[in-house]
């Protein structure tokens, strides 16, 4: 099978880690974002 | 106005605004924290694409799509590798080591590695491997440079390099580290725009994505593989790995980009510079390497597959375009070599000139004497450069390898285990660096099918818990700080690594064994094949 041209493999392979990078950074935009909150209400 | 002196006039324009900043940076440097780190006052936008430009060299206009442009897809696994490692690198150490250092009172990569190894033995050992190969790194992309801007402005190398030298070592001089996070967000801004407009008009010119995959495919369909060209590296998963790790986890052991880290303006910016740093990558590490592949296309018989995206700015975009694609050539060389050349002459002020020459050396004196490194390093460079040009791709690779062997592991553990001592850090530096040498040199990647980099990092990590064992442990003062630095986070329990080491010791001689009777064998002409 071929998306684009290129074989299906070569193309999941290649093309579906700028998402993930791109999902991962969200989630960690997320998560320190609850921990930054939990650390300043502490300091309160 | 003709094509050369649109491209010098568009030069001309981008070095004077360096030279700007570097006088502005000289005018808020007061004591040698502001000179080394900024002052502490990065945020997070300068910190994300300094913090990218830095780690992408000369290598991703030159080396990069030329290796793409020769194996392929396979190519783009470094793209992809790079892809995540500014985020891994921020992620898994940002936050720690800003704290740490600060609680420590480090103001360079390697005297935070002595405070928290307690161990004066780190300092050396980290400092001559730092030294070593940042100046090697330093004076690759000094060629590139060259390079380029001799091409840019059509005149003689030496020429070129005595130009964009003098002007790197005058802003820098003048400016510091300060200078050097401002350029580098310039440079990195002018990175992103030229090379993602160039991969897109390069795209609508070979005729869109389907449209070149069928022409290589034409050509050759190995080039399509994820495996390289005429299937080379076929169900090498050893060496597939490494190529993407050397990128993904190699940024934690760079000491010119964890410095980053340390010149925080707080711990806070961490949070939104890696999404600055996701986006940026997101339209900058990937082009270089398809416009490789696309070359393939547009240009089937180029002589120097470095030259691809200089002929394809001359060739396919005259006029604006092609002079800010050279110009943003220069500036990912720019601002990888500013970075390496501020930091080269911090440790060798801080680590070797103030730590064991001259202990008494005062703020002022410590400003005086990291600039006169800093133009030292400029001569030696320049000299370096002239007479010695070996090819960038070779000397980038194994110098960012033998880095990121060396100080990867000693800088996660500083920070994710409070237990890690002198002995262990030693050890993992040692073995981790001395592994990617000996593999690289000796070519194991094709006896074994494991890239260098991902052979030092398993050397590196065993070294670590082995060796952790022969010495005493870390003093109370560090380990609180450790603590305090995770900031209530994950650390490694002291039960969990101690039995690691503990099942580790026999599998390594095992491999050593294995590795030893394999060299004989293969030096005898007899067993495996040297592929």
């Amino acid at each position: 099978m071929e998306i684009m041209g290129l074989p299906a493999k070569t193309f999941f392979a290649m093309f579906t880690w700028p998402l993930i990078y791109l999902a991962w950074s969200l989630y960690l935009y997320w998560k320190m974002g609850i921990e930054e909150r939990s650390e300043g209400s502490e300091n309160e | 106005m003709s094509s050369i002196l649109l491209e010098r006039a568009v030069f001309c324009i981008y070095m004077s605004t360096l030279l700007l900043l570097g006088y502005l940076g000289s005018k808020r440097i007061n004591i040698v924290d502001d000179y080394m780190l900024g002052g502490r006052t990065i945020g997070p936008v300068f910190t994300a694409i300094s913090h990218q430009s830095t780690a992408m060299s000369g290598y991703m206009f030159m080396g990069g799509p030329a290796y793409a442009y020769q194996v392929g897809y396979f190519g783009l696994w470094y793209g992809i590798g790079d892809g995540g490692g500014g985020i891994f690198d921020l992620a898994v150490l940002g936050k720690r080591m800003r704290r740490l250092s600060e609680k420590l009172g480090a103001l360079t990569p390697i005297e935070y590695l002595e405070k928290r190894y307690e161990s004066p033995a780190v300092r050396v050992v980290g400092a001559a491997i730092a030294g070593i190969f940042l100046a090697a790194y330093v004076f690759a992309q000094f060629i590139a440079g060259g390079k380029a801007l001799a091409m840019l402005l059509d005149i003689n190398y030496g020429v070129a390099l005595l130009i964009g030298l003098g002007i790197m070592v005058t802003y820098t001089f003048l400016g510091g580290y300060l200078t050097v996070v401002w350029s580098d967000f310039m440079n990195g801004m002018l990175m992103v725009c030229s090379i993602f407009t160039m991969f897109i008009l390069g795209l609508i010119k070979a005729g869109g994505f389907t449209a070149v995959h069928h022409k290589i495919a034409s050509i050759d369909p190995s080039y399509l593989s994820i495996w390289g060209k005429d299937y080379q590296y076929l169900g090498q998963w050893g060496v597939l790995l490494g190529a993407v790790l050397i990128y993904f986890i190699g940024y934690t052991g760079m000491p010119h980009i964890i410095v980053r880290h340390m010149s925080m303006k707080s711990h806070k910016n961490v949070r939104p510079a890696i999404m600055w740093v996701s986006i940026w990558n997101l339209f900058f590490v990937y082009s270089p390497y398809l416009l490789g592949i696309i070359g393939i296309v547009l240009l089937p018989n180029l002589a120097d597959p470095e030259m691809i995206i200089p002929t394809l700015a001359h060739s396919l975009f005259p006029g604006v375009i092609a002079a800010l694609v050279l110009s943003a050539l220069m500036a990912a060389v720019i601002s990888t070599a500013d970075s390496q050349l501020v930091q080269l002459a911090s440790i060798l002020s801080r680590d070797v000139y103030q730590r064991f020459i001259n202990p008494q050396a005062n703020s002022k004196q410590m400003v005086i004497v990291s600039r006169l490194l800093v133009v030292v390093v400029g001569i030696v460079g320049f000299f370096i450069a002239y007479f010695q040009p070996p090819t960038i791709f070779g000397l980038v690779v194994f110098a960012w390898g033998v880095l990121g062997n060396t100080f990867m592991v000693p800088y996660i553990a500083a920070v994710y285990w409070p237990e890690a001592n002198k002995a262990g850090a030693l050890g993992a530096m040692i073995g981790g660096g001395l592994t990617n040498i000996i593999w690289t040199v000796l070519k194991l990647e094709a006896i074994t099918a494991v890239h260098p980099f991902f052979a030092g990092l398993i050397v590196s990590i065993v070294c670590m818990l082995i060796f952790n064992r022969f010495s005493a442990g870390v003093s109370d003062t560090v380990r609180t700080a450790v603590q305090e630095a995770s900031g209530g986070g994950f650390t490694i329990p002291p039960k969990l690594a101690a039995g690691m080491s503990k099942i580790l010791i026999p599998e390594a001689r095992e491999v050593g064994r294995f590795l030893i009777s394999n060299r004989r064998t293969n030096s005898d002409g007899l067993g495996i094949e040297v592929g």
